[in-house]
């Protein structure tokens, strides 16, 4: 669809291909006056094709001819375009344009612009424009030859480029911690705005910032050669040291490192964030400090607790001891004594007597218990020589015993004497639970095992449970007849001694699971 | 009869075998909840109770006794804890005896919570019988005696009710003898005792 205005242009067609002739004179061609006629059409159709603006303007910049897309895009005619070329440029361009024309009109050298132009609906999209000038032999611009093309996706997808750029850096310098990038010989390359803002490094200077300078004496070796060793051996690197900050205070800092690598596992570069863990480096240290004092506590309150629980134990025996005395005096002065009373009430007092006595004894025991000597022991050994010791007791209660214990058990560091003390504990009292248990075997059960630092230990009755799991470990505790509720007391303390732990889980119809981990010998 | 409340077995049974060589009646309990479901005799009585107990400690049950009759009470405490006799003590306690119990302090503290007990009984019998007798007063007699207890001669009571001075003479010998009053004073402490006062008087 040739739909130049051939009239229009009538007046400058010798102009035109004096424009073309100009332009192919460089190559030295010659043209016919056919060959003329054909070229024109030729060309008319060319341009009328050409896939953009292609125009010629008069040395003030007004258009004077255009090829249909000129037309098509504007939505006006030849003719409306001309001395009119500021109504299709976005106001905000047109100094762009003037000054461009200015330009190139002084300089001769060709310019190139982008503007917004307004399309036939009102939009505005963004040209291209490339223009060169046709000079007289003085050099003055006789007329513009033009060329423009739409470029608007690229400048939104340019645009949008920026945007997300943009949003990546502010997300990078908002981030709460050092972001950096080095280069494979690990040098910085690359850093957010918070390390320059906490090393106090203006930018321009970041290529001679050597964080390692800024790192607190202490741990700076080390610092220094993990991240060498790191980068050597191409691996990701982590490190905790102190960094100094601009005003000169050190504060904790946990860097992480990981090399990008290319197709071929060559590092092109590191990432790497510096994160500020002094907070909670200081709450730990805290935390640390409350614990140890805590613990202190808690020994000192064991003592008090466990004193008053001896003095509340012996006093009750005594109290019976004189009350009985008294009581025995009275019957004694009586007129006729009653001798059986007396005899009775004798009785009482040398075993009420005796029980304060034990009570003292046991203690003593307890107290006079000494430093455990620790040897490597095999804890299954023990189990083994436990329930040797015990068969009499198991067969004598009708029950039996269940083991599984696990092959190759590491050693642990423990008192011999105290471990087997535990044990031996542990399996006396889940027999005695299952005295009175009549509907189901009285089965014992001893299971061995290991977990990544602990031997666990755990001995399993299917007695009737126990009402309070946690109260059965105070001092003088108990639920049996006969029982001085110092046991598990002991063994608990025992345990603890050896860095492990003893505890206890139940349920009516489960029975009881006492459980102990002694820590694996390192 | 005592009533003993501790939960250590050699304790209740010693105590029990002492208060009994001196020639008491006793009766044992191991918490505080086996006491309350006794239903006791109506005799006067005496109750030895540990401070501390299984379920609910000694003065809780103090308190919770407080508000109904109920004996006098000793503590007995394995440690002489001063805030929590003290604490007894103010909430009416009649001693506060540490284990060993000390022989004449047993004997003293459970005299005087007898006594007490015996004396709190009496009073208590007799302003029943009091609140009986003024029971079978009519109204108008009520209203004379109001008037005669707070000090008002015959003639100006008589005058306040507006009747005859005989008549309320009448009223008087009748009120008299239905409280079975000895003299006008006995009455007076009566009206007392019941709480009564002359509508008018001035405190």
């Amino acid at each position: 669809m040739s739909t130049m205005e051939m009239e229009k242009l009538g007046a400058m067609n010798s102009d035109h291909s004096a424009a073309i002739k100009v332009t192919r004179n460089g190559s030295g061609e010659k043209y016919s006056n056919d060959a003329l006629s054909t070229n024109e059409q030729d060309m008319t159709r060319i341009l009328d094709m050409f896939p953009g603006f292609v125009w010629t303007a008069r040395p003030d910049g007004e258009i004077e001819c255009s090829n249909q897309s000129v037309l098509d895009y504007t939505g006006m005619t030849l003719a409306e375009l001309k001395n009119n070329w500021r109504s299709v440029v976005n106001p905000d361009d047109i100094a762009v344009r003037e000054r461009a024309l200015d330009l190139m009109a002084r300089s001769g050298e060709p310019v190139e612009r982008e503007l917004r132009v307004r399309r036939f609906d009102g939009v505005y999209r963004w040209f291209h424009s490339r223009m060169r000038a046709l000079r007289d032999e003085h050099g003055q611009v006789l007329r513009w030859y033009c060329i423009s093309w739409d470029i608007e996706e690229h400048k939104r997808a340019e645009e949008a480029l920026r945007e997300s750029e943009h949003r990546l850096r502010l997300i990078i310098d908002t981030i709460p911690a050092l972001v950096w990038v080095a280069k494979p010989d690990g040098s910085v390359e690359y850093t957010n705005q918070r390390v320059l803002d906490y090393f106090g490094v203006p930018e321009k200077d970041l290529a001679q910032f050597r964080w390692v300078h800024a790192v607190h004496p202490d741990d700076a070796d080390a610092a220094l050669r993990g991240w060498l060793r790191a980068v050597a051996a191409e691996a990701s690197y982590e490190a905790t040291h102190r960094h100094r900050s601009a005003d000169g205070e050190y504060r904790w800092f946990q860097v992480r490192g990981e090399p990008l690598r290319d197709r071929d596992g060559r590092v092109l570069s590191w990432y790497g964030v510096t994160v500020d863990i002094d907070d909670r480096k200081q709450m730990e240290e805290a935390l640390r400090s409350t614990r140890a004092r805590l613990s202190r506590a808690t020994r000192i309150a064991t003592v008090a607790e466990l004193s008053a629980a001896i003095a509340h134990e012996i006093n009750q025996g005594l109290a019976a001891v004189v009350a009985n005395g008294h009581a025995l005096r009275r019957w004694l002065s009586s007129v006729s004594p009653n001798l059986e009373r007396a005899r009775l009430i004798a009785e009482r007092i040398i075993r009420d007597g005796n029980s304060a006595a034990d009570v003292v004894r046991r203690i003593r025991a307890l107290f006079k218990q000494e430093a455990p000597t620790k040897v490597p022991l095999d804890v299954n050994e023990v189990i083994a020589e436990v329930l040797r010791l015990s068969g009499d007791k198991v067969r004598r209660k009708s029950s039996y015993v269940e083991t599984d214990l696990e092959e190759n058990l590491p050693m642990t560091l423990a008192d011999r004497i105290q471990i087997q003390q535990v044990i031996i504990n542990l399996v006396h009292n889940a027999i005695e639970s299952m005295e009175d248990v009549t509907n189901r075997p009285r089965l014992l059960s001893i299971r061995s095992r290991r977990d990544a630092t602990n031997i666990i230990v755990e001995i399993r009755d299917y007695g009737r449970g126990l009402e309070n799991a946690e109260k059965i470990f105070e001092p003088f505790f108990t639920t049996k007849e006969n029982g001085m509720g110092m046991g598990l007391a002991i063994c608990r303390s025992i345990v603890e001694a050896h860095d492990g732990r003893l505890s206890a889980t139940t349920s009516e119809k489960q029975g009881t699971t006492f459980c102990f981990t002694l820590p694996i010998r390192s | 009869m005592i009533y003993l409340v501790d939960d250590d077995s050699r304790v209740r049974e010693a105590l029990s075998e002492h208060l009994t060589s001196l020639g008491m009646e006793v009766v044992t309990f191991g918490s505080a909840a086996e006491y309350l479901d006794y239903s006791r005799s109506d005799a006067a009585a005496c109750l030895i109770l540990d401070l501390q107990l299984p379920d609910i400690s000694g003065l809780d049950l103090q308190q919770q006794l407080a508000t109904e009759p109920s004996p006098q009470i000793i503590f007995i405490s394995g440690h002489g804890d001063i805030p929590s006799s003290v604490r007894a003590m103010k909430a009416g306690a009649i001693e506060f005896l540490t284990k060993p119990v000390d022989e004449e302090a047993l004997i003293a503290a459970v005299q005087a919570a007898v006594a007490r007990d015996r004396k709190l009984r009496q009073s208590h019998a007799e302003l029943a019988e009091l609140q009986e007798s003024f029971s079978l007063l009519t109204p108008r007699e009520r209203q004379v005696l109001s008037l005669v207890v707070g000090g008002l001669l015959n003639k100006q009571a008589a005058a306040v009710l507006g009747i005859a001075e005989v008549t309320l003479q009448l009223h008087r010998s009748q009120i008299m003898q239905k409280m079975e009053a000895d003299s006008f004073a006995d009455l007076v402490r009566m009206a007392e005792r019941l709480g009564i006062r002359h509508p008018g008087k001035k405190a």
